[in-house]
């Protein structure tokens, strides 16, 4: 199955002039920004997808190809899962899954952030891609709002649990789930499904590791909390099996949420 | 050959507009899981002046699970409702996707004229089919009614808009 990515675009305020650095981009910028954008994200699809026999990844996988002989942004994109892997704590370890080393859990989101940096680079003035529910944004959504990201109900889907604010360094959102696809995500250190966690979300300034983290705090059942709140710059918001819910302190929403320090 | 499957994005306007695109992921059955990308542009009615309604394409939600065909009505450049013409689930999952997962997609949709909220954190991976339909249904209005067609590429699938408006807080 794909993911589905959407991005959202909005033209830099013609008032802002003044503040702006340089013209403010209009509709053919755009446009060919934003199909940059995504010819990039079928590019990254192209090297990395784990279910394409051909990719680069997959060959890799199979010890088909050498890491020094495959596209640089493998190496770079493994180098980020090293840092991912222990700034989890090791819970997210794309080293420990079935098949061979698997980037899945961090390249949807570095290839969103990509993305997304196409269209800030062409001068749009607000800009958000969301990769199956993995959201980055930049900029603001109308001139002097900021952006809102509803934070899904993983007992329904037309429900939303929260509402998290979106700004400085909170510009990305993660949330790993066994809903819908079921459990997917492992326990590296047992090999089976992670158990315990309805959902894991995850805010932090940037949406490859935030990904990556969200995974790794749902394949922990939830005992990755504290490192994570630790991480300068991330939160993390988890729910349990029962429906209770966990979040760390500067968790960017109004709501209790059963807010702690870690 | 990948890249030829991005359709151009035409009149990205002031406000939102969605663009799609199918970012390959682990197949979770087999069965059509093969369809790869194409390009989906939503919230372009901006022509359409007096109301429509156009029903999109029949799609298979792939894996035997069933079909979806979407409805959506505009005017004045604003989605104004969108229901389902047809929607057949089988399976295990049948439950969740026709009572919390089509749902979702809808008001999403209407969302995406300008809700308070700007996407949703939480995957939903069954929007392919329901986003190719409801392209189809766009395409279908943009030619009845203006000149900022959507664009719909390839093999029929796509995506939805980053908005979601409504659900209560917990």
């Amino acid at each position: 199955m794909g993911t589905v990515v959407s991005l959202a675009i909005r033209e830099a305020a013609a008032t802002t002039e003044a503040v702006e650095p340089a013209s403010p981009a209009s509709g053919p910028t755009l446009d060919a920004a934003a199909a940059r954008a995504l010819a990039l994200l079928h590019d990254v699809d192209t090297v990395f997808s784990t279910w394409q026999p051909d990719s680069p990844m997959s060959r890799l996988r199979r010890g088909e190809l050498e890491l020094a002989a495959a596209p640089p942004e493998i190496a770079a994109v493994l180098g980020l899962c090293r840092r991912a892997r222990a700034a989890s704590g090791g819970w997210f370890d794309p080293w420990r899954l079935p098949g061979g080393v698997d980037p899945t859990g961090l390249v949807k989101g570095w290839a969103a952030e990509r993305a997304l940096a196409e269209v800030r680079l062409a001068g749009a003035g607000g800009g958000l891609i969301n990769a199956g529910g993995d959201v980055a944004v930049f900029g603001e959504p109308e001139p002097g709002q900021r952006w809102r990201v509803g934070i899904r109900d993983p007992r329904a889907a037309d429900r939303l649990l929260t509402v998290v604010t979106l700004g400085g360094h909170d510009r990305a959102v993660a949330t790993s789930g066994a809903y819908e696809r079921g459990p997917h995500v492992l326990d590296p250190t047992s090999g089976e499904p992670a158990r315990g966690l309805l959902a894991a979300t995850v805010v932090g300034p940037d949406l490859a590791f935030v990904d990556a983290l969200a995974t790794g705090l749902f394949a922990s059942s939830g005992k990755a909390l504290a490192r994570v709140a630790g991480l300068r710059g991330y939160s993390a918001l988890l729910v349990y099996d029962d429906a209770t819910t966990r979040a760390t302190l500067g968790f960017p929403s109004t709501d209790a949420l059963g807010r702690q320090a870690a | 050959m990948k890249r030829s499957a991005v359709a151009p994005a035409a009149a990205i306007v002031a406000t939102a507009v969605g663009l799609g695109v199918v970012f390959g992921y682990q197949p979770s059955g087999g069965a059509g899981a093969s369809s790869l990308p194409s390009t989906v542009k939503v919230g372009s009615t901006a022509g359409v002046g007096a109301g429509v309604t156009a029903v999109g394409t029949d799609q298979s939600l792939g894996g035997g699970l069933g079909d979806i065909q979407v409805r959506v009505s505009a005017k004045n450049g604003k989605i104004t409702s969108v229901g389902l013409a047809k929607l057949n689930v089988h399976g295990p999952q049948s439950a969740q996707i026709t009572g919390s997962v089509v749902p979702q997609l809808i008001s999403e949709t209407m969302a995406a004229n300008g809700g308070p909220i700007q996407a949703v954190s939480g995957a939903t991976y069954t929007s392919q089919a329901y986003a190719a339909s409801l392209q189809a249904a766009l395409d279908k209005i943009a030619k009845t009614g203006g000149t900022n067609a959507a664009l719909g590429t390839g093999n029929g699938n796509g995506s939805v808009l980053g908005n979601q408006g409504g659900g209560g807080d917990d």
